[in-house]
């Protein structure tokens, strides 16, 4: 991931033999394009409903997503979430 | 309404297993409950003490085996039908109609999730696009807590990024001697 350009390796300020990683800019780009896609997605989605189905399909997911908490890392890791 | 499609007996030698297997159909959308629910219905017994049909995974609806059902119990001793709001047909065909609902909705938003990162897996590994995704979202991270986020192994992880081995590009064969 290095050697791609996505992250890079620095040194702790706290410890000199701890590696901090971070994204680099075009690693924070891949990100964003992806999130901006999905973003787009939905909202061409929820564009063909009318108003008051637009805000039932939110209060509906809002109750889902409440009711199935948050999904376990490992899980979300499967599909790059 | 709800109509059985295929019925088998199988052999119980246990009050609470199912002693009966029948497979409904519904007549407004004709899913079968195997669609709906990826297994047949269960009818256990016919009498009240037990008389409860199940839905695979049938024990969800037995109140000896789950004592919250997602719906209350019921019996059918005969092909139930709708039309009785009262009646607990009604709410099997509610339940399923929320099911298959659910199960379409959840479909069509993976669908949105697997579109809008599909062309970022031309550059990445959805492993990588991960940590890209932690790394965005809670800043720069030392190495041990990446890797107990990713939910690796910390020395297998770290070599992960480093150019040489199992790097960017993904797996690659090693050098035959």
């Amino acid at each position: 991931m290095v050697a791609g350009g996505w992250v890079e390796r620095g040194q702790s300020p706290d410890s000199r033999r701890e590696v901090i990683i971070s994204a680099t800019e075009s690693g924070r780009a891949l990100v964003d394009e992806v999130t901006a896609r999905r973003r787009h997605a939905i909202s061409e989605i929820l564009s063909k409903m009318t108003l008051e189905d637009q805000q039932s399909v939110v209060s509906a997911l809002e109750i889902f997503a409440a009711a199935a908490s948050e999904p376990a890392v490992g899980d979300l890791l499967i599909l790059g979430l | 309404m709800l109509t059985p499609r295929s019925g088998s007996i199988t052999p119980s030698h246990h009050r609470s297993r199912p002693r009966e297997s029948l497979e409904y159909q519904c007549g407004a959308c004709r899913g079968r409950t195997s669609e709906l629910f990826g297994g047949p219905m269960y009818l256990l017994g016919s009498g009240t003490d037990c008389g409860i049909l199940g839905v695979s995974p049938w024990n969800d609806f037995c109140p000896r085996l789950n004592p919250t059902p997602p719906i209350k119990a019921f019996v059918f001793s005969e092909p139930p039908t709708l039309g009785d709001s009262s009646n607990s047909s009604n709410r099997v065909m509610k339940y399923l109609k929320q099911g298959r609902f659910v199960l379409t909705a959840s479909r069509a938003l993976l669908g949105v999730v697997a579109q809008s990162v599909s062309p970022a897996l031309e550059f990445v590994t959805l492993p990588h696009f991960r940590v890209l995704v932690i790394l965005t979202s809670a800043g720069p991270r030392r190495m041990g807590s990446l890797a107990e986020r990713m939910g690796a192994n910390s020395s297998t992880f770290s070599r992960s990024t480093r150019p040489d081995g199992g790097g960017w590009m993904g797996r690659t064969r090693p050098e035959p001697r």
